[in-house]
């Protein structure tokens, strides 16, 4: 304690040794900050795009309803790892709201799994023969409110009990209703499955699993979209970003270090006499090499602080955004160690320096 | 008590300074060491202090052999046992006079309270008392030479070792830094080793090894 208490004492007794330290620390925090800072955020924006885009989503359709899926289907699938839900959709028919003649038609498929917890929706208990609709479904049937009653041309008719409203990727769903499935079909069919990933990256593997699972009597029959296009675009551009943003770093932290060695080398060397006299007192090399660290280290936490600050007041200025708190403390401790690391050959070659040549007078 | 046996150093290969001393520098007494310039007066007290290491030879403190020990060993000598005092005092100016008689309670681990009072028996027995929040810059030579040597005497060492110690001094000083030296051979049982070339000094020493 009286040892790290003696160098913040040194770090005061060398103000200019000291301030150019911290100035250089300050200049690496804020530069890398207010630079790759800047970059990351962008490749959090580009990549929150990408994935609004529905880069983890898989569609898988039994076009002529020859594969054979059915609701046990999905309970399998629900099953696999690396999904975040799984829904599936029985056949569309048309139907009309109750008691319109002549109204607009729209789709209304039974619906198997549990309902994805992006979808807002009412109470439902699925009851046989009760829907919801959507909100595009609700304005085409000129219902006044989610509720009523909707039929279709072979005669069976829904209760409309409430609505839903689904974002992106099933917002397509919106122009049309869910049904409760009947339990006095014998043989229910699933239509499409829609599963998402919980990464992009496993997008691929998943949808390998989903086909497996499903094991389709006709393989012809099965249409599988992926958004792995979508992924791969995304990796890209975070492998692209990320690189650049490394190098960067790198650079920066590479100059910064430089010049706290040379800044260093030069404050140790103005201290021979000091040193000498230190060890004569007693001072080890190793009490030596760790007077210098500290006493770096202390301005270095000083010129961490400023840069950090200066460096996410900056990003916050430019972006209209809080800076990337997490990556903004990274950037401080890595300055830091940069530092303590750039300390120590300058105190090396202090610990090393003969004490004699300084102490003898002519 | 120091024995030294064989010791040779020199800084260059081949041009020993000091070459196959033999001498012992007992408890309780004065030793001085005189010579012509570049004799090795000063070499030799930073031998006997651990500051530097011999070609060749031993150098017993009190018995145990330190010539070619670890640096922290050493170092934990010099800190605990050995008091130094140079010709210029070297103090550091940019701490007061109290701060810089207790430097040295830094590599010891002793309590900064307790090296504050030591300091405080040793500044008024050295009559720096008055002085103790100046900083070096601000006291006479005289009396930095003698906060140099409240600053030796802190650790309460077993060895004394003096470079030119009255070099700067006028002669009334000087004769207080040299009354001081005996006066911890002789009484507190100090072992005083002064390298000098004034015959002031070499008169006032038990012994006198001539290089």
């Amino acid at each position: 304690m009286r040892l790290l208490a003696e160098a913040a004492r040194v770090a005061r007794a060398q103000p200019v040794a000291s301030t150019i330290t911290v100035l250089i620390v300050a200049a690496v925090c804020g530069v890398i900050l207010s630079t790759t800072g800047q970059t990351i955020q962008a490749e959090n924006a580009v990549l929150s795009r990408i994935d609004d885009a529905g880069t983890r989503s898989i569609v898988v359709t039994d076009t002529e309803g020859r594969a054979g899926m059915d609701p046990d289907s999905v309970r399998r699938i629900e099953g696999l790892s690396g999904l975040e839900w799984v829904v599936g959709l029985g056949p569309a028919s048309d139907v009309r709201a109750a008691g319109i003649a002549g109204g607009e038609p729209v789709a209304i498929r039974p619906i198997y799994g549990a309902i994805p917890p992006l979808v807002a929706v009412s109470e439902w208990d699925r009851a046989a023969g009760t829907a919801l609709v959507g909100p595009g479904a609700h304005s085409i049937l000129g219902l006044r409110v989610p509720a009523g009653g909707v039929e279709s041309s072979d005669g069976s008719s829904y209760a409309v009990v409430g609505w839903f409203d689904a974002p992106d990727p099933l917002s397509h769903l919106n122009r049309s209703l869910f049904a409760a499935p009947d339990p006095a079909v014998s043989r229910p069919v699933v239509r499409t499955i829609h599963v998402l990933a919980q990464r992009p990256d496993q997008v691929a593997a998943l949808a390998d699993a989903v086909v497996a699972v499903v094991g389709p009597a006709d393989p012809s029959s099965l249409g599988v979209q992926t958004s792995e296009s979508l992924a791969q675009i995304r990796a890209a551009v975070a492998g692209e970003l990320g690189t650049y943003g490394r190098r960067l770093v790198l650079m920066v932290l590479g100059a910064g270090l430089a010049l706290v060695v040379l800044n260093m080398y030069g404050a140790v060397t103005t201290r021979r006499r000091d040193f000498g006299r230190r060890r004569a007192l007693g001072a080890s090399r190793g009490t030596i090499i760790a007077l210098v660290t500290m006493q770096t280290a202390i301005t270095g936490l000083l010129g961490a602080a400023l840069g950090t600050a200066i460096g996410a007041a900056v990003v916050w200025r430019l972006t209209d955004q809080p800076p990337d708190v997490p990556f903004a403390v990274a950037v401080a401790l890595l300055a830091i160690i940069a530092t303590i690391a750039a300390a120590l050959p300058p105190a090396v070659v202090a610990a090393h320096r003969d004490p004699v040549k300084v102490l003898r007078v002519p | 008590m120091i024995e030294v046996s064989g010791l040779s150093f020199g800084y260059r290969r081949g041009e020993p300074i000091i070459d196959g001393l033999d001498w012992v520098f007992p408890s309780g007494r004065v030793s001085g060491i005189t010579g012509r310039s570049g004799s090795g007066k000063s070499t030799l007290l930073y031998l006997l202090g651990l500051l530097l290491s011999p070609w060749l030879g031993r150098i017993a403190f009190e018995g145990r052999d330190l010539g070619d020990g670890s640096d922290r060993v050493r170092s934990r000598v010099r800190a605990e046992r050995i008091g130094f005092v140079f010709q210029d005092a070297a103090l550091d100016s940019t701490r007061s006079v109290l701060d810089n008689i207790i430097e040295g309670s830094l590599y010891t681990g002793m309590r900064r309270r307790a090296a504050v009072t030591r300091a405080g028996e040793l500044m008024a027995r050295f009559d720096v008392g008055l002085r103790a929040t100046h900083k070096p810059g601000e006291v006479s030579g005289g009396q930095a030479q003698r906060v140099a040597l409240c600053r030796a005497l802190l650790n309460e060492p077993r060895v004394v070792l003096a470079d030119e110690p009255t070099g700067n001094l006028d002669t009334d000083t000087a004769r207080i830094v040299i009354d001081s030296l005996v006066g911890l051979a002789h009484v507190e049982g100090a072992t005083v080793i002064i390298a000098s070339h004034d015959p002031n000094i070499a008169a006032a020493c038990d012994e006198v090894l001539a290089l």
